[in-house]
């Protein structure tokens, strides 16, 4: 039985797919009637899932730290930002500095810098998106959101 | 955090291009992906895009423009961010897969754009419809990026097993999602 081409345009997307499931999307794209239209939404679907699970993941970590009563310490990777620093701002649980545009590379000593910052028990976001883009979100009528420290 | 392009025409303003620009933020990085293979970089090439246009919007001459000039500009950040990292060999040029899906995203203009928010909104009303392994599967597939194998070890089931209820819950979200849409349009 042939694979699912959908199946295999998220492999791709996964940087998982052999070389005979390639040559068979290959031989798809080419031959069937809108594949490419397909392999495009496939595409933007993959990046819709991905993004959306990890959305869930830490809404869900939110979620348990605020049922605590905790704060969520959250050290995230840059990727995770804007969801993540949207979530904490929307629960109050973050007062916030600002830094410059960093690096992901140069997010250590930036973690350091924040918390050495900090006077209290302190929650931390990295938001290397929000970090580069405080015109962005200020023309949006947002809040510039860099790093959050409380 | 849902955003819409707003309806404009004419020569767009600052606000107008970079509130277009943020709304087709997971399509260029989509776009980045196909150039690059590499979702990280993707994504900081998208971040290194938005700069630019923070500086360089007015280069924009109609809303229509501003993702295709979004996607050119990613897809050179993209090479230099490969060029820094010493990376050449990296870059997908000669991969057809990754040429058609480039093409398709450049075909696509803005179309995509108008329906993602919503998608996105469904989306996330259609996962908290899930149970919770659920949910924790799909995050480990989609986000971690765990094989089957790896999960179907996890769990103690075979890695079929795995790749099968994964591709009914994306089938079951689709559908899912689609159903939001209708209604959001009754």
């Amino acid at each position: 039985m042939n694979p699912d081409p959908e199946v295999l345009i998220h492999d791709w997307c996964r940087g998982e797919l052999s070389g005979p499931d390639r040559a068979f999307l290959l031989q798809w794209l080419e031959t069937q009637p809108d594949a490419k239209r397909r392999f495009r939404d496939s595409v933007i679907e993959f990046r819709l899932f991905a993004q959306a699970s990890h959305e869930e993941s830490i809404s869900s970590r939110v979620d348990q730290a605020a049922r605590r009563n905790q704060i969520p310490a959250l050290a995230l990777n840059w990727r995770t930002v804007s969801a993540a620093a949207a979530l904490a701002v929307a629960l109050g649980a973050c007062a916030m500095i600002s830094l410059p545009l960093f690096k992901s590379n140069e997010h250590g000593p930036a973690i350091a810098q924040a918390k050495s910052q900090s006077q209290s028990r302190e929650t931390i976001v990295i938001s290397r998106l929000s970090a580069g883009a405080p015109p962005v979100h200020a023309a949006m009528g947002g809040r510039v959101v860099t790093i959050q420290v409380r | 955090m849902t955003q819409t392009i707003p309806a404009v025409t004419g020569h767009p303003d600052r606000e107008t291009v970079l509130a277009t620009a943020l709304a087709g933020r997971d399509l260029l990085v989509a776009y980045g992906y196909a150039c690059t293979g590499d979702w990280s970089v993707a994504e900081d090439a998208v971040q290194e895009a938005f700069l630019f246009a923070v500086d360089r919007w007015s280069e924009v001459k109609t809303i229509a423009g501003v993702l295709p000039w979004l996607r050119a500009v990613v897809r050179n950040k993209c090479y230099e961010i490969i060029r820094r990292s010493g990376r050449h060999a990296a870059l997908p040029e000669d991969d057809r897969l990754a040429e058609i899906a480039r093409i398709a995203l450049d075909d696509d203009g803005n179309s995509s754009v108008s329906t993602f928010g919503a998608r996105r909104s469904a989306l996330h009303r259609c996962l908290s419809g899930l149970s919770e392994p659920h949910r924790a599967l799909l995050q480990a597939f989609y986000w971690r990026r765990s094989s089957c194998e790896t999960l179907a070890k996890q769990l103690g089931r075979s890695g079929e097993s795995i790749r099968a209820v994964i591709h009914r819950l994306r089938l079951r979200l689709r559908a899912c999602i689609e159903r939001h849409l209708v209604e959001a349009t009754l």
